[in-house]
């Protein structure tokens, strides 16, 4: 399944989960309000009237009673008629409201209708017998009459409606209790869905995070572990990713990157393969015609010298000139011949061994010892390090470049040569630096080409190979070689030297 | 070109609709002004200046509680110096000024003045001083929620009865109340075979001498006085004669000037009153102290001061939902009206009250009570 799918799949859940938690607490929740309503609209007015009639019958029965019984016969007189007048009345309203919004099959109802009955009986008596009692002289007139009301009418209703209010309040305590019990069970349901959708909600969150947090990170695992595998070299790497989602595809992807990358990668091997091989023939080449160039070459000038010897008197100046040029070129041939044969030598034995530079700049010092008196030149060479390398070309390396400190002097300027190291974790970079005659920027990567000369060969000897010797040694010790110079300002070497080297 | 004739048109129906609202805030009532006109100078003023203050008390804690969507309540108050004369300029003055649509006023007489200007001008008029049967004659938009002057001056009558009193001298003040006192109290009388004369009093008379001759000469053995301060001089003339017979006064005995009057004669008249122990007591106390909070003194007379605020306070009760249960078509004297013959059952600091089919309230009784001293004016008369 897709991952964008899954995605869906799972905020659906979620949100169906959430829906459902809302639909059964609105359901709940309103099934609860309508009970709170029924109790606050139905039951607790009915329970406050009847609560209320309650206290009014009994305070009215008290007053009654205390008229007729008490001591002070008038008294209370106003209280009486206030209830009578008042409170009785409002309760009979109230009554008669309620009654009417019984049901119609409500056994409440005759009860209802007692208890109206007996209140407009109670206000009539009430009042006829508070008026009969309005002052002490009336009262010894009326007393019996009084009584008579008090203990036939008042006293029995007084009992009747405490005993209908009574059984109201039974049955409506118990519709209370009814509606309140179910109340409670709503409210207790609304919590559990909470509690239980609530759960349901975060199990399900965990399931589907995990599931798609795994879905989507092992198959990017894979493919980090893929790429870094492939990082190192093994193009063979493929990776497998189940399902049919966009992973998958990026997994398919990668492993036609990886297959193209190996086709590509082989082509590659075979041509550096095939340019080493031509290369190597080159060198071969070069190294066999350098040095089978040699000997030719000392035939013609030993003929060349006997000629001279011998035949000096027979030549006439022109001969004797043209002989000069052909001694000079067969000198010079035989110095690029040497020089070529070197730089096709540089190498031949690949041996790496622990290489003591401290040792090496010495012997080249000691080598250039007239040289640098002569030209009254000093050359500061720092403490170096013992590295890996090849001796020999390691030695050829360092003396060409201070070599060059040496020739390329400025005329008016004893030479300073200095030669430095710096640690850089994988690499030595060493400096040698001079204070001749520099050279312009455009030239810093043409010196490094062998048999290129920045000047003419009268004015500075040498056949154009030491810096590309230079380059060819740094390549084989993996690192860099540069230049950083200005036009009499002197120049500085710059390469680096691969610290940890195993082979060539 | 559909979308650019749509824009216009919602903005119209936009428009309508801001409209609409606007209207329909508009018909929310924001404030409702209410006026009082009662004696607040030259006479009775026991009788207007604690029901002024009352009223005011009422108005200012329903503002400082009321909610939003409840209407502000001003009061608004006029000097009739108890004089029925004073009662339409008063009025008219009220409804021109501040455009009020309930009037609060206790004169009786006044209360009749008013009757064909508040049905023109559909105001709803309240009596918090006197109620009772009758004064059954008042227009719809009357009500009554005071004291019954049948119940209130029945006392009178019981208590001469009780006494075994038969010769009764009834002095009445010209006015419509003390006239009705005054019937009240023959009509229960009468029954009893009690003999009753009753002796017209003229307003500011000062002198009652020759009548007072007459009465000792024919032994009358209870004198009530249906009045006011004029009558404190014919109690003063009674006892300089000798008159010994029991006085009995009505509820307005406490008004100061009836004592100077009197000279101190007043004391130990007999008279109807109403305290807090007659009504809701713990109501009665809790408002007494907020009275005195505000204005730094007890009421002169309390019962006219509690039957304003249980007055004021049943018609905020009323008014306070006329911008959820007022029928925007319906007048506002109607539904006030109508609203005010549902309440059958107010708790007030008088008592429980209810307000009958004809506009009187039920539910507060007067008491007698004994004009013991000027320093001790309200003694429970023990029966």
């Amino acid at each position: 399944m897709k991952i964008r799918h899954k995605l869906i799949l799972a905020f659906s859940i979620l949100i169906l989960t959430l829906v459902a938690e809302i639909i059964l607490n609105q359901v709940i929740s309103n099934r609860a309000t309508q009970t709170y309503e029924t109790i606050q609209s139905r039951i607790n007015p009915v329970i406050n009237v009847l609560n209320q009639y309650k206290a009014v019958n009994k305070e009215l029965s008290l007053l009654t009673s205390n008229r007729i019984n008490g001591d002070n016969k008038t008294s209370n007189y106003n209280e009486l008629r206030g209830i009578v007048e008042v409170e009785l009345t409002y309760i009979q309203t109230e009554l008669i409201l309620l009654k009417e919004n019984l049901p119609e099959k409500s056994e409440n109802i005759p009860l209802m209708e007692s208890l109206i009955s007996d209140t407009k009986k109670l206000i009539s008596s009430a009042t006829v017998f508070n008026n009969l009692l309005t002052h002490k002289k009336e009262f010894e007139a009326n007393y019996e009459q009084a009584r008579s009301i008090y203990v036939d009418e008042i006293s029995r209703l007084n009992t009747a409606i405490d005993i209908n209010i009574n059984y109201l309040n039974l049955n409506y305590k118990r519709v209370f209790d009814a509606y309140n019990s179910e109340l409670s069970n709503n409210l207790k349901s609304v919590s559990k869905i909470i509690l239980i959708t609530g759960i349901l909600g975060i199990v399900l969150a965990i399931i589907i995070t995990i599931q798609i947090t795994y879905s989507i990170s092992d198959p990017i695992y894979k493919l980090k572990k893929a790429a870094l595998k492939m990082s190192k070299g093994n193009l063979n790497e493929r990776i497998f990713i189940k399902g049919n989602n966009e992973l998958a595809d990026l997994g398919n992807s990668f492993n036609n990157m990886s297959a193209a990358l190996k086709k590509s990668f082989n082509e590659q091997e075979m041509q550096i393969e095939k340019i080493k091989s031509v290369n190597k023939e080159l060198e071969q080449f070069v190294y066999v015609a350098s040095h089978d160039l040699q000997e030719p070459l000392r035939t013609m000038t030993s003929y060349i010298n006997l000629i001279s010897e011998i035949y000096i008197e027979q030549l006439d100046g022109n001969a004797l000139k043209y002989m000069n040029h052909v001694e000079d070129a067969s000198l010079r041939m035989k110095n690029l011949i040497k020089d070529l044969l070197d730089y096709s030598k540089i190498g031949k034995e690949k041996e790496v061994k622990n290489v003591d530079l401290n040792k090496i700049t010495t012997e080249i010092l000691l080598d250039f010892e007239l040289i640098i008196k002569d030209n009254n030149a000093t050359v500061k060479v720092a403490e170096l390090p013992m590295i890996k390398g090849l001796e020999i070309e390691l030695k050829q390396l360092f003396q060409n470049l201070i070599s060059n400190g040496l020739k390329f002097k400025k005329a008016d300027t004893a030479p300073l040569i200095e030669v430095t190291v710096e640690d850089q974790d994988d690499y030595w970079l060493f400096s040698v630096r001079d204070n001749g005659i520099g050279m312009e920027q455009k030239f810093f990567d043409r010196v490094f080409v062998i048999f290129q000369r920045l000047h003419n060969r009268n004015d500075y000897e040498g056949t154009g190979i030491g810096l590309s010797v230079c380059k060819k040694i740094v390549d084989m010790h993996k690192g860099e070689i540069w230049i950083e110079s200005e036009v009499d300002q002197g120049s500085t070497f710059y390469f680096t030297i691969l610290k940890k080297l195993k082979k060539i | 070109m559909k979308k650019m004739k749509s824009v216009p048109t919602m903005f119209i129906v936009s428009m309508f609709i801001l409209i609409g609202f606007c209207s329909c805030e508009s018909e929310t009532v924001k404030e409702i002004n209410i006026g009082y006109i009662g004696p607040l100078s030259v006479r009775a003023t026991d009788l207007g200046i604690g029901p002024s203050n009352a009223m005011q008390l009422a108005v200012e804690e329903y503002n400082a509680n009321r909610l939003e969507n409840e209407p502000k309540l001003n009061l608004f108050i006029e000097d009739d110096k108890w004089d029925p004369e004073n009662a339409i300029p008063a009025y008219n003055k009220l409804r021109k000024e501040h455009n009020i649509g309930i009037v609060f006023i206790g004169n009786t007489n006044s209360t009749f003045k008013l009757q064909d200007l508040i049905l023109k001008d559909q105001v709803i008029l309240i009596n918090p001083l006197n109620s009772g049967n009758l004064i059954d004659s008042f227009n719809k938009n009357t009500f009554r929620i005071a004291k019954s002057t049948e119940q209130t001056n029945g006392l009178i009558a019981y208590r001469i009865i009780e006494l075994g009193l038969k010769k009764v001298a009834l002095f009445k003040f010209p006015n419509n109340y003390m006239s009705q006192a005054t019937k009240e109290v023959k009509s229960i009388l009468k029954d009893s075979k009690v003999a009753i004369k009753i002796i017209p009093v003229e307003v500011g008379q000062t002198s009652f001498k020759p009548l007072l001759l007459e009465l000792q000469k024919d032994q009358y053995d209870a004198y009530a006085f249906f009045g006011y301060r004029e009558l404190g001089f014919a109690m003063k003339e009674a006892r300089e004669l000798g008159i010994t017979a029991p006085f009995y006064g009505s509820t307005v005995l406490l008004d100061p000037e009836f004592y100077n009057t009197s000279d101190g004669t007043i004391t130990g008249t007999e008279y109807p009153f109403f305290t807090p122990s007659d009504g809701n007591y713990i109501l009665a106390l809790e408002f007494l102290s907020r009275y005195e909070n505000k204005f730094s003194k007890k009421p002169t007379s309390y019962w006219p001061t509690a039957q304003a605020y249980d007055a004021l306070n049943i018609i905020i009760n009323q008014v306070k939902t006329i911008n959820t249960l007022k029928d925007k078509s319906t007048p506002f004297d109607e539904w006030l009206r109508n609203a005010l013959h549902r309440v059958n059952y107010y708790q007030g600091v008088c008592g429980n009250i209810a307000i009958s089919e004809n506009g009187a309230s039920k539910g507060i009784y007067f008491t007698l009570y004994n004009y013991e001293s000027k320093e001790n004016p309200i003694v429970k008369v023990k029966r």
